[in-house]
């Protein structure tokens, strides 16, 4: 029941995502369209070049406009490179040169951390998406919260526990698994969580492999070179590969770098594109569920809700990707009661 | 056994066999019920665990692509078995699967079950779901099935019947009890039904009858409803009718017998007053040995003649029901000096001694009728005189223990004052040594008009009336009358009167009557002597004057009543019946007369009316007393003596 809700939300925010950017382009043809009576100006901060955090800032505008069409939104777009300096410098920026804002959201965890450095500078409701740890990134003390700041989002990240969890239904096998994480906040949240959460799991091994992320121009390259380096060095002491939660999660090369080169399979991805490719399975908020969640809030909030009247929670909607491919080839058959929360995310 | 009894005697075994058949019936019905509901359950679970357990694993790996990978299939297939074991702790109910190509049974939750049991149950090849009972390990099971073509797996969920043991003994226990309760209650209605509408009617109809039977008198019946018993009553109504009239008509006869008993019996005895009367007054004229010879003759066969006249008018009564029946204290001492005295030389005339002997004291008295039992008695003894010639007549009384009371026997006898009014038996013998009676002939002499013999009323005379009078007062006493006899030997009566007894402490003069008049104490008394019949006032006339009494004769009422003005009367002998103005009527006017002394003269019936209510009725209208007639000299005299004697 609760796979097939998910399910049928997913599709909703899809069509409403596509609906929203087909009313978007053709607008002006529109004589029935809305007549827009208000303006707002919305600073969206990205953290890097990702297709998640780019797909669920387009999911995001769509959604809201969609909700407030008398709204004449306009979407002030920015990507701090992964960048916290640059990050706090296009607020900054933004806050000085750029027209009023009705909101400030920042989408990623490098964005978000800038984003509360300069909360003092302004009053401006502040939002924020794709945090894998609010808590870590300094946004509130503890999770179900409200902050002391103007800020409120949903972390989009699932518990490390779910996961191992819905991986110990499938196999019984001990494994050796390779987890690969960098210096990126969200990435080293994440090993420590999984080393943390593995305790309970004895019949998982995981083996940290570590990389130091690359930003800028270029920087996807590197990093896809840093951890195939790594992974050569750890090849005969891993069974499968789990990317830890970060911007290489998200690196939609990597896979294929990683099977022309070391040929660890991989077990696991926060990306269900990645899970498409080849990782056994992956429990995430794809771009729909980030977007649309995210613009209901952010529809309370410009209606005059403060943001910090809204606890920070973790999502309480997820999806379950499932390559049968590589199951098979890791000889792990995904019981009934894991299948049944794929149900449209099964890849073969 | 009463009708209501008989009715529920009938009925209800009747409805306690419907009742049973109902509720064995219902009680068949609901268990086929309960297992068809118990089947109907696990096909319910069937469906549940087919869908759920099964279908749904399967479309999930359909719509993963994974139907057909070997691995998953086995995988879930297995998880279904996991299922279904967990699901058989939870329900207690077996689950099986049989590999429908191969016949083998691939699973079950019940190792013990015999996979034959499950492969040999037929099946039909159109039905998808199927159930009903099979046997496996010698035990019944309940079945439900459902033929899953993708895996082609038969699924089964089993249960052994004693499940339904259980409802179905409450069933048994509910239908035995609702049987005996809905059986009583039924009897209950019934007895109600049968008491309101049969029962309470009929009870209508005997209470109706009893009063028919009592009053003899016309009652309707009426019921609302037309029915038997309407039928029943409207002939009951019809019947009363009937009868009041019969009764009716059988009053007017009795009336008219009685009334020509009456009749004939006082224009008998009126002639016969006459004849009794001349006869002694001839007797006591001086006469050759042969006039007397011939007047005795005369005398005794005017006296049978009247004996006859009595006897008859009794046995009248007696059967007419107007016999009435009186308690007062008797002294058994007084009968048998009375019957010593009258019988004693009458009895010496045949040359018989009479003995009589009484065990009971002066003391003791009984409660009985007086007149009858000295009737009873003067007809034994005067017929024990009359058949005993040159013997003994033995006459003896006494009073038998009273009856047993608690096992002990009081003795009769005992003066103590607790035994006063307690139930004895009054025992009376009279044993003679005559002409004794035919063994053969015992029981008929106690018939009416019956003696021993033919000859015997040749010889000795009578009616053949004394011993039926005897039997039958007896029997209105509730005692009764035993004889043994033998010919030539003679006969003994036994009598035996239920009577209560009480003891006077002032023992009792013994008066025996008639005494013989002692013409020195009649006072010269003045009498008006009024009679229509010319003899009988010749008779009574001469009665009187040789006892000294002065006599005026009138020949009817209305010459009495103004004798009595005209002149001093001491005392009125007044006839009944009698031209111009009868006694009844004399006598009112008498009593009626203003002068107080005239009204209060003493005033003697003088009747051949012999029934006693006519007498009272005498009595009621002013007369001191009657004397029957035909008149006795020595009666007479003495009634007169004791009118006076009480009048002044």
């Amino acid at each position: 029941m609760l796979s097939c809700i998910k399910n049928i939300l997913c599709c909703v925010g899809l069509l409403f995502a596509f609906s929203t950017v087909a009313a978007t382009g053709s607008a002006a043809e529109l004589t029935t369209a809305p007549q827009k009576n208000i303006r707002m100006n919305i600073f969206i901060l990205e953290t890097m070049e990702l297709p998640l955090i780019q797909q669920s800032s387009e999911v995001f505008q769509a959604e809201l406009s969609q909700l407030m069409p008398n709204v004449d939104f306009n979407f002030i777009t920015a990507n701090a490179q992964g960048s916290m300096d640059k990050a706090t410098s296009l607020i900054t920026q933004q806050l000085t040169n750029g027209p009023p804002l009705s909101l400030i959201l920042s989408i990623a965890t490098v964005a978000t951390k800038a984003l509360v450095a300069t909360a003092e500078l302004h009053n401006i409701p502040m939002q924020f998406m794709v945090v894998s740890d609010p808590v870590a990134a300094g946004v509130v003390d503890a999770m179900e919260q409200t902050s002391t700041l103007n800020i409120t989002g949903i972390a989009h990240v699932i518990a490390t526990k779910t996961k191992l969890h819905l991986l110990s239904q499938m196999t019984t096998t001990p494994l050796r698994i390779g987890l690969i994480y960098s210096d990126y906040p969200s990435s080293m949240l994440a090993h420590k969580e999984i080393t943390r959460a593995a305790l309970d799991f004895p019949q998982f091994t995981f083996i940290p492999i570590k990389f130091k992320l690359a930003t800028g121009q270029g920087a996807q390259t590197t990093n896809q070179s840093r951890i195939v380096t790594q992974l050569q060095r750890f090849r005969d002491k891993i069974d499968v590969l789990w990317i830890a939660v970060g911007p290489a999660a998200h690196d939609l090369e990597l896979y294929d770098v990683i099977q022309n080169s070391v040929l660890t399979p991989f077990i696991f991805s926060e990306d269900e594109r990645v899970v498409a490719q080849g990782a056994m399975f992956g429990v995430m908020c794809d771009e729909y569920i980030i977007g649309r969640s995210t613009a209901i809030i952010s529809h309370k909030i410009l209606q005059g809700m403060p943001p910090n009247a809204y606890p920070i929670s973790q999502s309480k909607r997820f999806i379950v990707a499932l390559n049968v491919t590589t199951a098979l080839d890791l000889n792990i058959v995904f019981p009934s009661s894991v299948l049944s929360l794929a149900k449209n995310h099964v890849y073969h | 056994m009463r009708l209501t009894q008989k009715l529920l005697l009938l009925f209800v075994p009747i409805l306690i066999v419907t009742i049973s058949s109902l509720g064995f019936l219902s009680y068949y019905l609901a268990k086929q019920h309960t297992q068809e509901r118990e089947i109907y359950l696990l096909e319910m679970l069937t469906r549940q665990v087919t869908q759920s357990i099964v279908k749904d694993r399967v479309e999930l790996l359909i719509q993963s692509g994974l139907a057909e990978i070997e691995s998953f299939k086995t995988a879930y297939q297995n998880e279904v078995f996991t299922e279904l074991t967990k699901l058989q702790q939870e329900t207690g109910k077996s689950f099986h699967i049989v590999h429908q190509p191969s016949g083998k049974l691939v699973y079950t939750s019940t190792p013990s079950t015999i996979a034959s049991s499950l492969t040999n149950i037929y099946w039909p090849k159109d039905k998808i779901f199927f159930s009903g009972t099979y046997a496996d390990n010698n035990q019944q099971r309940l079945f439900s099935g459902f033929y899953f073509a993708y895996w082609e797996w038969k699924i089964f969920v089993t249960e052994s019947v004693d499940i339904i043991a259980q409802p179905i003994n409450q069933l048994r226990i509910i239908t035995v009890f609702a049987t005996i309760f809905t059986s009583l209650f039924g009897s209950l209605v019934l007895w109600w039904i049968s008491n309101r509408v049969i029962i309470g009617r009929v009870k209508k109809l005997k209470e109706a009858t009893q009063v028919i039977s009592q009053t003899k008198k016309h009652i309707p019946i009426a019921f609302a409803s037309q029915d038997e018993l309407s039928d029943l009553a409207d002939e009951l109504t019809f019947m009363s009718l009937e009868i009041e009239d019969s009764i009716k008509k059988i009053e007017a006869a009795n009336r008219a017998k009685n009334d020509f008993l009456a009749t004939i019996s006082h224009e008998i005895r009126t002639p016969l007053n006459g004849l009794i009367g001349s006869a002694q007054l001839l007797n006591n004229t001086t006469l050759t040995s042969a006039q007397h010879e011939y007047v005795d003759a005369l005398l005794k066969s005017s006296q049978t003649l009247s004996s006859v006249i009595n006897d008859v008018l009794d046995l009248s009564k007696i059967e007419s029901g107007k016999l009435a029946i009186e308690h007062a204290p008797v002294y058994p001492i007084e009968l048998m000096q009375t019957l010593e005295v009258i019988f004693a030389k009458l009895a010496l005339e045949n040359g018989t001694q009479l003995y009589c002997n009484c065990d009971i004291d002066e003391q003791t008295y009984i409660y009985s009728d007086p007149v009858r039992l000295r009737q009873i008695l003067f007809n034994l003894v005067s017929n024990a005189v009359k058949f005993t010639v040159q013997g003994s007549i033995h006459i003896s009384m006494k009073l038998a223990p009273p009856v047993v009371k608690n096992g002990e026997t009081i003795d009769a006898l005992d003066t103590n004052d607790s035994l006063k009014n307690e139930p004895h038996q009054f025992c009376i013998s009279v044993q003679d040594t005559g002409i004794g009676i035919e063994e053969s002939r015992l029981d008929a002499v106690f018939e009416s008009f019956t003696q021993s013999d033919s000859s015997t009323t040749r010889n000795y005379g009578g009616t053949g009336l004394g011993l039926t009078i005897v039997k039958k007062i007896l029997t209105l006493l509730d005692g009764s009358v035993s004889v043994t006899s033998k010919i030539n030997e003679g006969s003994t009566f036994t009598v035996i009167v239920p009577v209560d007894i009480g003891i006077s402490e002032n023992p009792i003069t013994t008066q025996v009557l008639p005494q013989p008049i002692d013409k020195a104490s009649i006072k010269p008394l003045t009498i008006l002597l009024v009679e229509d019949n010319e003899i009988n006032t010749m008779v009574a006339q001469h009665m009187l004057e040789q006892n000294g009494y002065r006599v005026i004769s009138v020949i009817n009422g209305q010459d009495a009543v103004a004798a009595v003005q005209a002149h001093q009367f001491d005392l009125v002998l007044m006839d009944i019946h009698m031209p111009i103005m009868d006694g009844e009527e004399a006598t009112k006017q008498i009593r009626a007369l203003p002068d107080k002394r005239l009204a209060s003269i003493p005033i003697i019936g003088l009747t051949a009316e012999a029934f006693a209510a006519r007498h009272k009725a005498f009595l009621a209208i002013g007369m001191n007393d009657v004397i029957t007639k035909p008149i006795e000299q020595t009666r007479m005299i003495s009634t007169i003596q004791k009118v006076m004697f009480a009048f002044t």
